[in-house]
């Protein structure tokens, strides 16, 4: 979000949401007032919804006997299930699937959990594998383009607006 | 004059009621659907929302700039002052009529905001990072403080407005002094009393850690971010196991807890104190000033 050219992005949509605010209110206090409200609101959808988690199809790795350093189940916390991917992944999301692929609930994820060090062993004993959805590191760039280009078509959308509407 | 400010304010109170109101079933909402939940579900949900209360010390900022910049800048921008002040009231009781009442209005919406949170927090009694008093948001957000940064950041716009005489020079100047007076704050909040000192202690609960050391078994004090010469040569990680081995003790210098009100108090004076500073001046000199 402040590295890489999402910024350019961000700060062109900010300008363009107070132009198109000053177009439509004509008021100088009360158009600062939507830029702010429309810029907030937008922002932190972005982050609440974890917008930038969807930009591309996920890669999927599976593991049936996942090494885990310390505690068998901390493989259940993102940490865990980050220490299990490349560096620099984008962790989108982990956690237990049948051999069918369907999900496994969170019950059954933590049925295992008193036998620490057999915890892995259990969970194959079920039938489970140990999987995880994450972006690669060398997809930087291309999410970056992603959320510059769309802020940039958001901008060109309001500026067309404003234009139309000055006419 | 009552009824001019209402007039000509109206908006700035209506949008600002509105978004307490809004604030306020949302904290209660949350509060009230964190009851019964054990510690890590609790912790989980108190942290869902202090994402965006963390931004609290930011609001006062807004008001500033809504409330505060435009009650000079835009009647001196637009030239509306000379009918405002050629009517039967003295410029004077313009100027502080409408600073109290605003001021006054403010200040007791900052204080609503800040009971508002306070009861919020109580929901999330064992959860370490609902502390009104170490976690700098909550501190200024909840009790009197939040009150006079109220006040004081509508004060501060004001003043900027009656000296700038322009909106917009008025917004960023507002913006610019507003940051660095928080940030300033942020800095000496822990000094407004003389810390206490404990050694080898267990956990402070609700206590403003303002620093630490180390204790050599001869009683010499090494601070907490110089190395103690018996493990200079010791690696990074085996650093703490090192000055435990050398018989070191922990040293931690804090508030207590129960000084949480008399720092609150402390602050909201600084704070209303400023405020007189920046106004006086300024309705001095626009008083004075030829229309």
């Amino acid at each position: 979000m402040v590295t890489g050219i999402a910024p350019a992005g961000w700060w062109l949509f900010a300008f363009a949401v107070g132009v198109a605010a000053g177009a439509v209110t004509r008021r100088l206090l009360v158009a600062m007032a939507v830029t702010l409200a429309v810029f907030f609101l937008v922002y932190t959808g972005v982050s609440l919804t974890s917008a930038r988690l969807h930009y591309a199809a996920p890669v999927r790795v599976e593991e049936n006997a996942p090494e885990v350093r310390g505690e068998p189940w901390a493989i259940n916390t993102p940490g865990g299930a980050q220490a299990q991917l490349p560096a620099g992944a984008l962790l989108v999301t982990s956690g237990w699937a049948r051999a069918d692929g369907t999900a496994v609930p969170r019950d059954v994820v933590w049925a295992c959990a008193p036998t620490a060090y057999e915890y892995l062993q259990c969970m194959r004993d079920k039938g489970l594998h140990w999987f995880a959805d994450y972006h690669p590191a060398d997809r930087y760039w291309r999410f970056q383009y992603t959320e510059a280009g769309a802020l940039a078509l958001v901008t060109v959308l309001l500026s067309a607006f404003v234009v139309r509407r000055a006419r | 004059m009552v009824w001019l400010t209402w007039r000509q304010h109206r908006a700035q109170m209506l949008v600002t009621a509105g978004l307490l109101a809004a604030l306020g079933v949302l904290l209660l909402v949350h509060g009230l659907g964190a009851d019964g939940l054990p510690g890590e579900a609790l912790n989980a949900r108190f942290q869902s929302l202090y994402t965006y209360i963390s931004w609290l010390p930011v609001v006062p900022l807004l008001v500033g700039l809504f409330w505060g910049a435009p009650l000079l800048a835009r009647e001196l921008e637009r030239g509306t002052h000379r009918l405002a002040w050629t009517q039967s009231v003295t410029r004077r009781r313009w100027l502080t009529g409408k600073l109290g009442l605003l001021g006054l209005v403010v200040t007791v919406a900052g204080l609503a905001l800040g009971a508002m949170v306070s009861a919020w927090l109580t929901s999330f009694d064992g959860v370490d990072a609902a502390d009104r008093f170490g976690d700098t948001a909550l501190f200024g957000g909840t009790g009197v403080a939040v009150g006079a940064w109220w006040l004081f950041a509508f004060a501060l716009g004001a003043a900027v407005g009656g000296l700038v005489r322009k909106m917009l020079p008025a917004f960023a100047m507002t913006i610019v002094v507003f940051v660095l007076v928080m940030v300033a704050s942020f800095q000496a909040r822990q000094d407004y009393a003389e810390p206490l000192r404990t050694v080898a202690d267990g956990p402070l609960p609700g206590a403003l850690i303002t620093g630490s050391a180390s204790l050599s078994p001869s009683g010499v004090e090494v601070a907490g971010d110089a190395v103690v010469p018996e493990c200079a040569t010791a690696g990074r990680e085996t650093y703490l196991s090192c000055i435990e081995e050398a018989g070191y003790e922990s040293v931690l210098y804090y508030q207590p807890a129960d000084r949480y009100w008399r720092f609150q108090w402390t602050e909201a004076g600084l704070l209303v104190l400023l405020s007189v500073l920046l106004v006086g001046p300024v309705v001095y000199r626009v008083a004075r000033r030829p229309v």
